[in-house]
C-alpha cells in the first residue's frame, strides 16, 4: 500500500514539474534580451515603484540610511532659485542665463517644455560644419538676464506645422537691433532632458559601451555607433555620456557646465578651493557641487507598469527587436563595480535604459547644423534612454520628444528617425495599425 | 537571432490542456491516497466550526460598520478633488487676490499708516488662500510656471534694490525682474520691509508705490491664470485627474506627503540649521502661518476629496491614524508663536519646532503607509 502512494506522489511531483517546465518555454515568445533578469526592474535595485507625477524626484530604492539621508540633505540644491549676489560683477546668478534653478527647466526631475525657461539654444556658425562659436555668444545662447543687464538675444519660437510633424522655426534679434540669420547662425534647442537613472548611467564600463560601437559599420546592418571622446573635469579623457549630445563624461562635469552655461554660475576649481576657474569667488562651493552630482546620482528610474510576462511586454518587445529599434536602443546595459561608488546599490546591476549611449546620424531631418564644437557632427544624435518614456507626460503634461520637444507624441518620434534609422522608420510606417498600436503601448509602459 | 524561439499560437493551447490535465492529476493524487486524505479531512472538520464563527461575525460586523453611505469609487474621489478641493480653493485665491490687489491700489493712491495695515492684513488673507492649495500644486502650478510666477523664494534683493532705486518704475521695468523679484514675496519684500523693522508708509518711496501696484495686478492674473488652467473642459481637473481616476487617489497622496515633507525638511528644517533669513515668509513673520494652512491643505485634500472615506472603507485603522496624526500636527502648528523669525534664536521655541517636525514626519510615514495599502 505505502509504495503505491508514494510512487503516485512522486508521478503528481514529476508532472508538476514538467508543467512549470512546458509553462516557462511558453514564454519564450520575446526576444532574446527579455529573458534575461526582469525587464520591469529598469533600474535594477534602484528602481522606483512609483508611477505617479513625483516618480522622477523619488530617492532610489536601495540607498541605505546615511546614503538616503544625504540624498534628502542634497535634494534642496536642486531647486535652489539663484539669484545675483552684492560682490565682484557676475557674483550669483547671470548675469545672462538661461535658468535660475536646475528644477525650473528639469520640471519635477523631467522633461522641460520647448518654451523659454525650460529649453535653451545651442548655436554655431553655419559656416565651417557648425563647430565655430558665435562672435559674442559662444555656443550657448542665453535669452535671460538679471536687472540692468541685456540678454545675448531675444527670441521668437514659432512652430511649422508640415504633414502632420512639426518643425520650429526661431528668430534671434540682439539688443541692437541686428538678428542673427538662420543663414548665418545655427541653432539648436535643447529641451531639459529627464534626470533619471544617471547615476546607474555613469557606471555602466566604458568598455562595455565601445564593445557595441561600429563607426564604420564593419558588421554592414546600416548602424554605426561611434563614442564622443570628451575631457573629463580632472582631465582625463572619458567617453561623453549625458546631454543630447554626449558632451559630458561624468554627472559632476555635467553639473557644472550646467551651472556656468545654463546659470552664469561659477563652481569651485576643487576640494579645498573657493576659487573659480575665472580666479574669482566661486558662485557655487565645492561642497554644494559635489552635493548636487550626489543627488543626481542617487536618482533611480521607475520601473515599468507592466510586468515582463505580460502579453503587452511580449508583443511590443518582440516588434521593437524586429524594427531593429535595439540595435541603437540597447534594452539592457550593467553597470561594474566601483568600490568608490557613492552608493553601494549602484554597483553590478542589470538595468534597462534602452540605450547604447552612442552617437548615430539621424538624417537630415534632425540635423539642426550645431556640430558641438566638432564632438560630433550636426546630424548625430546620442540614443536617447527610453526608460521613464510613458511617465514623460504624466510629470509635465505637455512635454515633446526629440532634442527640442518637437514631437508631441512617441509615434511622431518615431517618424522623425532618418538616417542610419531611416529603415526601422520606414518598417514602422508599413506596420499594420494593430502593430503600431502594440508597439506603442510597450513603449508607454516603459 | 531575432524570434527564434517563438512558438506558433496554437501551441499555447497546449498549455492550458496542460494545467488541465496536472490539477485533475494532482486531485487524484491527494484524494485518493489514504494517508493524504484522512490527514486533511481531520483538519477540516475542526477548522469547520471556526470558519463558521468567523463568516458569522463578519457578517456581523459588515452590517454594524458605522458607514452610513457605499465608499466612494475612484471615479468619485477624483471628481470631489477637482469640484470640491481645488477648483474652489483656486476661487478663493484669485478672490483674495483681487481684494489685495485693490487694497495696494488704494494704499498707492493714499499712502496713509491705515491703509499700509489693511494692505498688510490683505496680503496675508491672500498668503493663506494660496498656501492652502500646496498640496495639488502639482499640475498647472508646477509645470506651468504659476507657481514661481506667485511665489518664488528667495527674494532678489540686490536686482530689486536696483530696480527701486531708478528715476520711475515701469511696468516694463516689472517686467524685467525675474520670478525671484516678484509675486508674494516681492510685495512682502516691499510692503513689510525687508529689515528688521517693519517699514512706515511715510516712507514708502514713489518707485516702491508704483511697485506694488504692478505687482498686486500681476498677483491677480497669474491667480487667474493658475484656476483657469485647472478649469474647463480642457483644463487639467476634467482632461487629465477626472480622466484618470485610477491615478488620482495616489497623486492625492503624492501630494499630502510632498507638501508634509517640504514643510517639515523644508520651511521648517532649513530655517533651523541656516537661521531665520531662510523662512520664507520672514519678512512678515508669517512663516508659523503659512505652516498652518499648509497642514490644513492637506487636511482639506484628505477629508473633502473623500480620499478619507475610500481609505476607511479600505483599512479603517490606518485611515483613523492618518487622520489624528495631522489634526495632531496641525495643533502643534499652531502653537507655534507669532513671529517665528523673532523666536528662532530661543531654545525653547526651537524644540517645539522640532516637534512639529516629527509630528509632520509621523504623518508622512502613515500616508506612505496607506499608499501601500490602497495600490
Amino acid at each position: 500500500m505505502r509504495f503505491h502512494s508514494l510512487a503516485k506522489i512522486l508521478l503528481g511531483f514529476l508532472a508538476l514539474l514538467i508543467a512549470v517546465g512546458l509553462g516557462i518555454s511558453f514564454k519564450l515568445d520575446g526576444p532574446v534580451w527579455a529573458r534575461a533578469g526582469d525587464p520591469q526592474r529598469s533600474a535594477g535595485v534602484m528602481t522606483v515603484f512609483n508611477r505617479s507625477f513625483t516618480a522622477f524626484e523619488t530617492p532610489a530604492e536601495g540607498l541605505n540610511k546615511a546614503e538616503l539621508d544625504r540624498h534628502i540633505e542634497t535634494d534642496p540644491l536642486f531647486e535652489e532659485s539663484h539669484v545675483p549676489l552684492v560682490g565682484h560683477l557676475g557674483a550669483g546668478l547671470g548675469p545672462t542665463h538661461n535658468a535660475k534653478s536646475c528644477a525650473s527647466c528639469h520640471i519635477l526631475n523631467g522633461r522641460g517644455k520647448p518654451i523659454a525657461g525650460q529649453s535653451l539654444f545651442r548655436v554655431a556658425m553655419r559656416d565651417g560644419g557648425g563647430v565655430e562659436p558665435v562672435p559674442g555668444i559662444g555656443f550657448q545662447l542665453q535669452d535671460k538676464a538679471i536687472y540692468g543687464h541685456r540678454p545675448e538675444a531675444n527670441v521668437e519660437r514659432v512652430w511649422m506645422e508640415e504633414g502632420g510633424l512639426r518643425r520650429l522655426q526661431s528668430r534671434f534679434s540682439r539688443p541692437d537691433g541686428k538678428d542673427l540669420t538662420n543663414e548665418t547662425v545655427a541653432r539648436s534647442l535643447r529641451i531639459a532632458p529627464p534626470m533619471i537613472g544617471m547615476g546607474l548611467l555613469e557606471a555602466i564600463p566604458e568598455s562595455d559601451l565601445l564593445a557595441h560601437a561600429d563607426p564604420d559599420d564593419q558588421d554592414g546592418d546600416g548602424i554605426s555607433g561611434r563614442p564622443v571622446w570628451v575631457e573629463d573635469h580632472d582631465g582625463k579623457r572619458r567617453m561623453g555620456r549625458f546631454g543630447w549630445k554626449a558632451i559630458s563624461a561624468s554627472v559632476l562635469q555635467q553639473s557644472a557646465n550646467a551651472y556656468r552655461d545654463d546659470m552664469g554660475l561659477t563652481t569651485a576649481t576643487g576640494p579645498d578651493s573657493e576659487i573659480a576657474a575665472d580666479g574669482k569667488p566661486a558662485d557655487i562651493s565645492w561642497e554644494k557641487l559635489d552635493g548636487v552630482t550626489y543627488y543626481t546620482q542617487t536618482l533611480g528610474a521607475p520601473a515599468t507598469a507592466k510586468k515582463a510576462s505580460s502579453s503587452v511586454v511580449s508583443r511590443g518587445s518582440i516588434l521593437f527587436d524586429q524594427l531593429q529599434c535595439a540595435s541603437c536602443h540597447v534594452p539592457s546595459q550593467r553597470t561594474g563595480i566601483n568600490p568608490g561608488a557613492v552608493a553601494m546599490a549602484l554597483n553590478e546591476q542589470r538595468i534597462w535604459p534602452y540605450t547604447d549611449l552612442l552617437l548615430h546620424d539621424m538624417g537630415p531631418g534632425l540635423d539642426d547644423g550645431v556640430a558641438e564644437e566638432g564632438l560630433s557632427l550636426s546630424s548625430e544624435w546620442r540614443t536617447a534612454p527610453l526608460w521613464g518614456l510613458g511617465m514623460a507626460k504624466r510629470v509635465n503634461r505637455k512635454v515633446g520628444f526629440l532634442h527640442d520637444g518637437r514631437a508631441r507624441t512617441v509615434e511622431e518620434a518615431i517618424l522623425w528617425h532618418g538616417g542610419e534609422a531611416a529603415q526601422s522608420r520606414q518598417d514602422y510606417e508599413n506596420l499594420s495599425n494593430k502593430k503600431k498600436r502594440q508597439l506603442l503601448a510597450w513603449l508607454d509602459q516603459l | 537571432m531575432k524570434g527564434i524561439f517563438r512558438i506558433p499560437a496554437a501551441a499555447k493551447k497546449g498549455t492550458l490542456r496542460c494545467a488541465h490535465l496536472f490539477i485533475g492529476y494532482f486531485s487524484l493524487v491527494i484524494f485518493h491516497n489514504e494517508p493524504i486524505h484522512s490527514f486533511l479531512m481531520k483538519r477540516i472538520s475542526r477548522l469547520v466550526p471556526l470558519l463558521g464563527a468567523a463568516a458569522l461575525s463578519a457578517t456581523i460586523a459588515s452590517a454594524c460598520s458605522p458607514q452610513s453611505e457605499a465608499a466612494p469609487t475612484d471615479q468619485e474621489v477624483s471628481s470631489a478633488l477637482v469640484n470640491d478641493v481645488v477648483l474652489p480653493s483656486y476661487k478663493t485665491l484669485v478672490g483674495a487676490t483681487e481684494k489685495l490687489n485693490k487694497a495696494l491700489e488704494k494704499l498707492v493712491d493714499d499712502p496713509t499708516s491705515a491703509n499700509l495695515d489693511a494692505a498688510r492684513a490683505e496680503w496675508k488673507a491672500a498668503r493663506k488662500t494660496w498656501e492652502r492649495t500646496e498640496t495639488w500644486a502639482y499640475g498647472p502650478a508646477e509645470t506651468d510656471d504659476f507657481d514661481p510666477n506667485l511665489d518664488d523664494w528667495p527674494v532678489s534683493t540686490k536686482e530689486l534694490a536696483e530696480a527701486l532705486s531708478e528715476k520711475d518704475f515701469t511696468a516694463d521695468k516689472f517686467d524685467d525682474l525675474d520670478t525671484t523679484g516678484r509675486g508674494f514675496h516681492g510685495i512682502e519684500y516691499v510692503l513689510f520691509g525687508g529689515g528688521d523693522k517693519p517699514v512706515e508708509a511715510a516712507d514708502l518711496t514713489t518707485q516702491q508705490l508704483a511697485y506694488l501696484k504692478v505687482a498686486g495686478a500681476d498677483l491677480e492674473k497669474n491667480a487667474k491664470g493658475l484656476l483657469a488652467a485647472w478649469s474647463g473642459p480642457e483644463g487639467f481637473g476634467k482632461a487629465d485627474v477626472e480622466a484618470d481616476p485610477a491615478k488620482t487617489v495616489n497623486d492625492i497622496l503624492e501630494g499630502m506627503s510632498g507638501c508634509l515633507d517640504e514643510v517639515a525638511n523644508g520651511k521648517l528644517g532649513g530655517a533651523l540649521e541656516a537661521g531665520k533669513g531662510e523662512l520664507e515668509s520672514t519678512f512678515s513673520g508669517n512663516t508659523g502661518a503659512d505652516v498652518v494652512s499648509n497642514l490644513t491643505g492637506v487636511q482639506v485634500a484628505w477629508e473633502k476629496s473623500r480620499l478619507q472615506a475610500l481609505a476607511q472603507d479600505k483599512d479603517s485603522e490606518l485611515a483613523n491614524q492618518l487622520t489624528e496624526e495631522l489634526n495632531s500636527a496641525i495643533s502643534k502648528a499652531k502653537a507655534l508663536p507669532a513671529r517665528l523669525n523673532d523666536k528662532l534664536d530661543d531654545q525653547a521655541t526651537r524644540e517645539q519646532v522640532k516637534e512639529l517636525m516629527a509630528a509632520i514626519m509621523q504623518v508622512v510615514d502613515t500616508t506612505g503607509a496607506l499608499q501601500g495599502k490602497l495600490e
